[in-house]
């Protein structure tokens, strides 16, 4: 499973739309809705430090580990 | 006009040249290999066996030019590191490779069309190395694609 990113759980905790996130960091909704899907295959430190600063919360808010091996 | 434009823009026009040179060959070619066997005294079999292989690998070299076209325009529109590019050069490697069976006969009356084979078999070569220089840049341009 890897990474999960719980960026939605966030956004209605703070009550912010993704798109008023996306313009508030400089990124793109295509782009935002890339990182929130899990499709992202990697996240630049500079993103992840504006996220957490406009969210006002901290990287292991968003980003959660998972390992769903089935054995 | 930036620098890679001008060479893209050039490569397109001696492809285009090698075209119609390609075309006019493809009406000429038995003319011209006649009046070059009589020049040089060769058999009538070396003479046909000539033909024989231009016209074999007729196919493959209009695939090949087929392709370069395809690839060069896909450039043209930024498409490069993709899995179609790959798929061009794959093919275009095996157009190649093709020519190697076809051109063998040649080297039976000809010594010095050993060459040819020689070459279509290094251009086949290249091109798989290409090929696995594109793939892995299609991952990584992939990668950098989903880097938020």
């Amino acid at each position: 499973m890897g990474i999960i990113v719980n960026l939605d759980v966030m956004l209605a905790k703070r009550k912010m739309s993704s798109g008023e996130l996306a313009s508030r960091i400089g990124l793109t909704q295509a782009n935002l809705s890339v990182l929130k899907t899990g499709k992202a295959k990697a996240i630049r430190f500079s993103t992840l430090s504006a996220i957490c600063k406009e969210l006002d919360c901290q990287p292991g808010d968003i980003l959660e580990y998972s390992d769903d091996e089935v054995e | 006009m930036k620098r890679s434009e001008k060479s893209l823009n050039l490569t397109i026009i001696l492809l285009v040249a090698l075209s119609i040179l390609f075309a006019f060959m493809l009406f000429m070619a038995p003319s011209v290999f006649t009046a070059y066997c009589e020049a040089d005294n060769t058999s009538e079999a070396a003479r046909k066996t000539l033909i024989g292989v231009f016209y074999g690998c007729t196919p493959s070299a209009i695939l090949t030019l087929v392709f370069l076209f395809k690839l060069l325009f896909n450039i043209k529109k930024g498409e490069v590191f993709c899995t179609q590019t790959v798929r061009y050069i794959n093919i275009l490697s095996y157009t190649c490779l093709s020519v190697v069976p076809l051109s063998l006969p040649l080297c039976y009356f000809f010594l010095a069309g050993f060459p040819i084979p020689m070459a279509a078999g290094f251009m086949w070569l290249f091109f798989r190395v290409l090929k696995n220089a594109f793939e892995r840049g299609s991952e990584i341009k992939n990668e950098n694609d989903l880097t938020v």
